[in-house]
């Protein structure tokens, strides 16, 4: 992967309703911060207050990370109390890990 | 009263669930695949379309548009009333493209989002779920799965919806579903099942609880034809007590007299007897008297290929022919092995509707009955004769048995079916073959009781009574052929 020019592309579908939503974005933004903010771009999609986000990428339930790019589609669904699924994905496309120096991901205000 | 309900517009269903599915409540559809709940479901989808409750199509194995499609395919036009505003599809197919991996905890949140979206601003009125087995996979862990399921339907119900939930079985008897809790929390559970039975196809849908509600209890037959699901409930709407009044001429004078003055309208007559006893020929009278009367018939044969039963009755003085041309008579010859007896009851109802037959001739039930199981037939028989009731006609069915058995035979389902039965025998102890015949039971009427005797004659049949001195003498020296 030439991840100089293709980050990751991953969408997280959130509720406001959904207590496991809320963790998820903590665990997200945990997660991330160990990784090169350059690697991955990250969106947040928060259905309450826009129900047709979800359309795009037919979610069922929340919360859902979803990897829009690249190909192939990958969905994990979960409050990411369970690093791992999100890890190896970042590891398998080799996003460079920030070895102590955690950086914010300031693509999207929440993270 | 009762509850509120929703026709489904499923040919029997609505018979089988006393009015329909639950208004605002969950029902749920299970069944193994294949067994046809895609099917009813979309059936159902474009009823209530048509009917001012637009449903909301979840397609979660196939998408919305294939859905649309298929619909299209039985004649459903789903994709015309989906333009019309009348109906609507979602998708919730995508995550079947790619690997779903579990990473904690998580809700139902994001459909339920969706199905509150369709309910505010489509004012969608019901919503129908192909399936829940598909949306639920990976699956989670009973307990979660559990409360994933009630939220799904406690959303149903709060937002006043009527749900209709699709979920696979692991099996046709046993656990109901593989997820293994939906039928706790809907309110009607309907089975539908497909085996096989002898070598036979057998579908069935079964009423398997209904809250707060009759229902028919127990699996009945049903079918997929090229129009959708058609049920056939057992017991069709009251049937007015039985008045027999109306009859009407064999065209054999000693055969009204047996018969107490002709045929009766409306009854399901038998005819039983060996081989060689005369059935045939009588069913052919039957099918004649009703087409020279300028009624519509319908023969069905089972024992001849067409050319041959109709050649036969030429034969012997009733020339068939002429009124198949003038279109009074339709002779249909089917070989029972090759018969699905769904296809049959269908074919028999399409037949029914299009064609408006007032008289109805088998000739023979047995060819089928040894084609197929006992249950298969039983239902079969039970079928016809609800389907002949439903639509008040007339029919003769004709029933082999071995010579010497004709008044012993039979499963008490056949007796009970019949309104009149007639026993034929013969005897070969005489220069000619001597056939005889008599009234077993006629329902509601006066009849002879004595035998008579059924002659062929060059130009047609006589029938005329024995003396009891004549009855008698034959019985001493009676010789059966054996067969």
């Amino acid at each position: 992967m030439d991840r100089d020019r293709h980050p990751i592309e991953l969408v997280l579908y959130i509720s406001a309703s959904s207590p496991p939503s809320v963790r998820a974005l903590a665990n997200l933004r945990r997660i991330l911060r160990q990784y090169k903010s350059d690697h991955v771009a990250v969106d947040v999609c928060d259905l309450t207050t826009d129900p047709s986000c979800g359309e795009r990428d037919q979610i069922a339930f929340t919360p859902t990370l979803c990897k829009r790019a690249p190909d192939p589609p990958m969905w994990i669904l979960g409050d990411l109390s369970r690093p791992e699924p999100l890890i190896e994905l970042l590891e398998y496309y080799g996003v460079e890990p920030t070895h102590g120096h955690p950086q914010a991901h300031h693509r999207h205000p929440r993270l | 009263m009762g509850i509120p309900k929703l026709t489904t517009g499923i040919p029997g269903f609505d018979i089988l669930t006393h009015g329909g599915i639950p208004e605002g409540r969950a029902t749920l559809v299970a069944g193994r695949s294949g067994t046809g709940k895609t099917i009813f479901a979309l059936q159902l989808a474009a009823h209530l379309a048509r009917h001012h409750v637009p449903p909301l199509l979840v397609g979660v194995e196939e998408s919305g548009e294939d859905l649309l499609v298929t619909g299209d395919g039985l004649g459903l036009e789903l994709s015309t009333l989906r333009d019309e505003g009348k109906m609507f599809v979602a998708d919730l197919t995508r995550p079947m493209e790619g690997p779903t991996v579990v990473s904690g905890d998580y809700d139902l949140y994001g459909l339920i989002h969706r199905l509150e979206a369709a309910v505010k601003e489509r004012k969608v009125k019901a919503i129908i779920i192909d399936s829940a087995t598909a949306l639920f996979s990976p699956r989670p862990a009973p307990e979660q799965l559990r409360n994933h399921f009630f939220q799904l339907v406690h959303t149903l119900r709060r937002l006043g919806v009527t749900g209709v939930i699709l979920a696979e079985s692991p099996g046709d008897y046993g656990q109901l579903t593989t997820l293994g809790v939906e039928d706790y929390v809907c309110d009607l559970v309907v089975i539908m099942r497909n085996t096989i039975d002898l070598d036979r196809r057998r579908r069935s849908i079964e009423v398997n609880k209904y809250r707060r509600s009759g229902h028919f209890k127990g699996e009945y037959p049903c079918t997929v034809t090229t129009r959708g699901l058609v049920i056939f409930p057992q017991n069709p709407k009251e049937r007015p007590d039985f008045v027999a009044v109306e009859r009407f001429s064999s065209g054999v004078p000693g055969l009204d007299e047996m018969t107490g003055g002709g045929w009766l309208r409306n009854s399901i007559i038998i005819v039983r007897g060996p081989t060689g006893s005369g059935k045939t020929m009588l069913s052919g009278l039957y099918a004649r008297a009703g087409a020279v009367r300028g009624e519509r018939v319908v023969y069905y044969g089972f024992e001849e290929p067409r050319p041959i039963l109709v050649r036969n009755f030429e034969l012997i003085g009733m020339p068939m022919t002429p009124l198949i041309n003038s279109g009074n008579l339709r002779v249909i010859c089917r070989y029972p092995e090759s018969l699905s007896l769904e296809d049959l009851l269908v074919s028999l109802r399409i037949g029914i509707e299009e064609y408006s037959p007032s008289l109805i001739v088998m000739d023979s039930i047995s060819s089928i009955e040894h084609a197929s199981s006992e249950k298969s037939f039983r239902q079969f028989i039970i079928g016809v004769a609800a389907l002949l009731r439903e639509h008040g006609r007339s029919a003769l069915l004709t029933q082999t048995v071995m010579p010497g058995e004709a008044a012993r035979h039979t499963a008490p389902y056949l007796s009970t079916v019949a309104d009149a039965i007639l026993s034929m025998d013969y005897s070969a102890d005489s220069y000619e073959l001597d056939r005889q015949m008599r009234v077993i039971k006629m329902r509601g009427s006066s009849h002879a009781t004595n035998p008579y005797r059924l002659v062929i004659e060059p130009g047609g049949l006589k029938v005329e009574k024995l003396t009891q001195a004549e009855y008698l003498n034959k019985k001493s020296t009676k010789n059966t052929v054996p067969t």
